[in-house]
């Protein structure tokens, strides 16, 4: 804004020359001395020649000018004419302001009185120029006027530079009104002089309203002590005033602005004026809060992580340390910074395979998350898991690279246990169906033995039972005989055989559950109508033997593996058909329903029931309710049906009342 | 060896049953049955894999009759070599592998059945422990023999 200093400077300098009201009388004074002193006339002249004006004397009424070199130069030409009278200077008035010139004259003729007036001149080159001409009547000692004396002066320059000033006032006026910043001139006193728009706008009051009190009116109370003081202080001293502080809108609401204010001062250094801005800096302000807090907030997580935080330089030299870093590695912030990753952490093994790591990050390679051993300032070696990530700078060049490191040793321990026991418990589990594997074969094996030559030996009896019923033998030896071979070996071999027939049931059934483990499942979307359909088609002859009636509802979807979810119901449909109550008519239901993301059916029959004191028992293995009640069965069914469920994370449990029937339930994961 | 198999007999008839098993009392009642199925082939039992593999490798000479048949039938866990690989080194040697070979075992495990069909043998049959099921499952076998073509072996000459 300097640049408006100049030509304002000159206005106002030139308007205290030309106050003519306040120097009319020393004008007067001087050229009363001029007609008495030769060396006061020298020395006024020369004053004169320093803002190009000139004096001259007019007689009447011959209207003849006696004037200098300076005067006759002023209208163009280099050297005194010999003859110069008003028509002479009417000449070179523009024509448009002769009539103005003339009629100033001729009342000054009239009025006898003094005369000022400013016009246009036509040089005698043609070129333009302004000057001001002022004359007083001078009088005889009878009081008449004889003349005029008088001054006329050269204002060419400084119509120019008014003229500059308007332009640059102008364009000075949009600039400022066109800026974002609130704009206002203060008066060497602090007293509001302007208040651009945007300043009215914002504030939403108009300028003639504020300009009284000024724009501290508007600073918020917390913010006025300081500013005020600030704003005094440079008043005084015209040092630059420049503060942050919140400005009421015109809506109540405060916003943070950067004021700045700038004395402006005339040539002799006195202040005239002060200009003043004010930047809204209230997103700033507020970016510059929540940057404050991020960086607090970030600041507190690396002093609480449990995280090593590190940084490297270029070098691979540490440049930040945490307290984390402290407790996994044992060395303090003062012992690590600056100081080689080699010699701090990396174990003489690991150190090429580190440095590479970290040179590579460096180059814009590298891993992101590596697994390294390190080792504490006491000599502990450690695992780590690192997580390393390059920092650039605006150029893209990494200048430093961030890296986050676990202490993993207790987990990588952890893991090796856990390795071992699942190596163990493969090994118990390949040993249990290498087991079962022998089950099958080798227990099965005599037993094949057993029936086979009971088979035999049974033969061999009858055999020798038709042998002894000859004459030849005596009814004493004949009768015992019989006897033993006809009643008593015969019952001890269907005991033998029917004890192996249930040995090859357990066997079977050991076999069946060991697999029911192995197999793979193949979860799928099971239509639970269709699948409940088969059920019923397969065992038709079954329920119609029982004389049982079966009722299916509308039965929702689920999930799982279908042919396990079929051997399910199956084996429920086998339970409730087995143990039906013989005293009533069987009835057996079919239902279902979704809650809680599971899919829950129930078989309810109007079976035998079971005792609260069994409920839990017969789920388990080779449990029977009644092993001598007739009823066909290897114990297994209910305890697969709890295998199969448990293979789907489902559920299966029994309600159930003695003389009643059983409700089993059986919840299987819904279709999403 | 041999000696009750004669050539000039009917085709069925010069077919040897060699019958791998290693329990005693299943190999008699194998035998017995068979018989009383009215099998009259000559029957050959060996003791465990290795005894059938030893066999079928002696048979490469000059002292076996041409038009010799076999059949093989193998139990799966045996001493020494156990039936599988029998089995495996049947189907995988160019001169044995036209041999029908018959599992005779107690194992239904589906994993195992599924390793024997997928070795190439002819059927798998589980033994079952009920005697009268068992008996079936023998004569049936027997029955097959009677209707089965069995080629003859190619001999290492030929």
């Amino acid at each position: 804004m300097e640049w408006i200093a100049g030509p304002v400077i000159l206005v106002v300098g030139l308007l205290f020359l030309l106050a003519w009201d306040v120097r009319e009388r020393r004008f007067r004074r001087e050229l009363g001395d001029l007609q008495s002193q030769a060396a006061g006339e020298a020395r006024l002249r020369a004053a004169l020649d320093d803002v190009q004006a000139a004096d001259w004397e007019l007689s009447l009424p011959d209207r003849l000018f006696q004037r200098t070199l300076t005067h006759d130069r002023i209208f163009g030409y280099d050297a005194l004419l010999p003859k110069w009278d008003w028509d002479d200077f009417l000449r070179h008035v523009h024509e448009a302001d002769r009539d103005l010139v003339e009629t100033r004259f001729r009342e000054s003729l009239e009025t006898e009185s003094a005369w000022r007036f400013e016009c246009r001149i036509v040089r005698r080159d043609g070129t333009p120029g302004w000057i001001m001409m002022a004359g007083k009547p001078v009088l005889d000692h009878a009081g008449r006027s004889r003349g005029h004396v008088g001054v006329v002066r050269d204002l060419t320059p400084y119509k120019a530079a008014v003229q500059v000033e308007a332009e640059h006032a102008d364009r000075f006026r949009t600039l400022v009104e066109s800026l974002p910043h609130l704009f206002w001139t203060c008066l060497p006193d602090g007293s509001c002089e302007y208040l651009s728009p945007q300043w009215v706008n914002y504030t939403g009051s108009p300028a003639s309203v504020q300009l009284e009190g000024g724009w501290l009116k508007r600073v918020h109370a917390d913010d006025l002590p300081r500013t005020e003081e600030a704003w005094t202080a440079s008043l005084k001293t015209g040092r630059l005033f420049n503060g942050e502080l919140r400005i009421r809108r015109g809506d109540g609401a405060y916003r943070w602005f950067r004021t700045r204010a700038l004395p402006m001062r005339n040539l002799k250094g006195q202040i005239i004026k002060w200009f003043g801005t004010s930047t809204d800096i209230e997103d700033l302000k507020r970016a510059e809060v929540s940057l404050g807090r991020s960086q607090q907030r970030l600041a507190l997580h690396v002093r609480q992580t449990p995280l090593a935080v590190i940084e490297w330089d270029s070098q691979l030299r540490v440049t930040s340390w945490n307290p984390a870093a402290e407790r996994i590695f044992g060395f303090t912030e003062e012992e690590a910074c600056g100081r080689y990753a080699g010699q701090l952490i990396v174990p003489a093994s690991e150190r090429d395979r580190m440095a590479a790591s970290l040179a590579a990050m460096f180059r814009g390679q590298g891993e992101a998350c590596e697994i390294h051993e390190n080792v504490t300032k006491d000599g502990r070696s450690l695992v780590c898991e690192w997580f390393n990530t390059p920092l650039m700078d605006d150029d893209g060049r990494v200048t430093t690279v961030a890296s986050l490191a676990v202490d993993i040793t207790e987990r990588k321990h952890q893991e090796e246990l856990r390795e071992v026991l699942v190596g163990e418990l493969e090994s118990k589990n390949s040993e249990l169906e290498s087991l079962i594997y022998v089950a099958s074969h080798d227990l099965r094996a005599p037993l094949v033995n057993v029936q086979g030559f009971s088979r035999r030996l049974e033969k061999s009896c009858e055999e020798l039972l038709g042998s002894v019923r000859g004459p030849e033998f005596p009814p004493a030896i004949r009768e015992p005989v019989e006897r033993i071979l006809g009643d008593a070996i015969p019952k001890s071999l269907s005991f033998i055989r029917s004890g192996v027939g249930k040995m090859d049931a357990i066997i079977n059934g050991l076999l069946r559950v060991s697999r029911l483990g192995r197999v793979t499942l193949n979860p799928e979307r099971i239509d639970m109508n269709a699948l409940v359909r088969d059920v019923l088609a397969v065992q038709a002859f079954q329920i119609q033997s029982a004389g049982a009636t079966v009722q299916v509802d509308e039965l929702p979807d689920c999930q799982g593996d279908s042919a396990l979810v079929n051997q399910v119901f199956s084996n429920l449909l086998d339970n409730a058909l087995k143990y039906r109550d013989p005293a009533r008519p069987l009835e057996i239901h079919f239902s279902g329903r979704v809650e809680h993301r599971q899919a829950v059916y129930c078989v309810a029959d109007t079976g035998l029931g079971i005792a609260t004191q069994h409920q839990e028992k017969i789920w388990e293995m080779f449990h029977r309710l009644n092993p001598d009640g007739g009823v066909p069965g290897d114990g297994l069914g209910l305890n697969v049906v709890r295998r199969i469920l448990d293979r789907h994370h489902g559920r299966v449990w029994v309600e159930s009342e003695p003389g009643q029937g059983s409700r089993f339930h059986v919840s299987l994961p819904a279709v999403k | 060896m041999c000696s009750d198999s004669c050539s000039g007999h009917p085709v069925s008839s010069s077919v040897t049953l060699l019958i791998a098993e290693d329990d005693d009392g299943h190999a008699e009642l194998i035998v017995d049955l068979l018989r009383e199925a009215g099998v009259k082939h000559p029957i050959i039992r060996c003791r465990d894999g290795q005894e059938v593999l030893d066999r079928l490798a002696s048979l490469g000479g000059d002292e076996l009759p041409d038009g010799q048949r076999y059949l093989l039938t193998l139990d799966i866990r045996m001493p020494r070599v156990a039936g599988v690989d029998v089995l495996r080194q049947v189907k995988a040697n160019p001169r044995w592998r036209d041999i029908p070979t018959i599992m005779l075992t107690t194992t239904d495990d589906p994993r195992e059945i599924q390793t024997c069909y997928r070795l190439g043998c002819n059927c798998y049959i589980a033994k079952p422990v009920d005697f009268d099921q068992f008996a079936d499952v023998v004569r049936q076998l027997g029955q097959l023999l009677t209707i089965m073509q069995v080629p003859k072996l190619e001999l290492a000459s030929a």
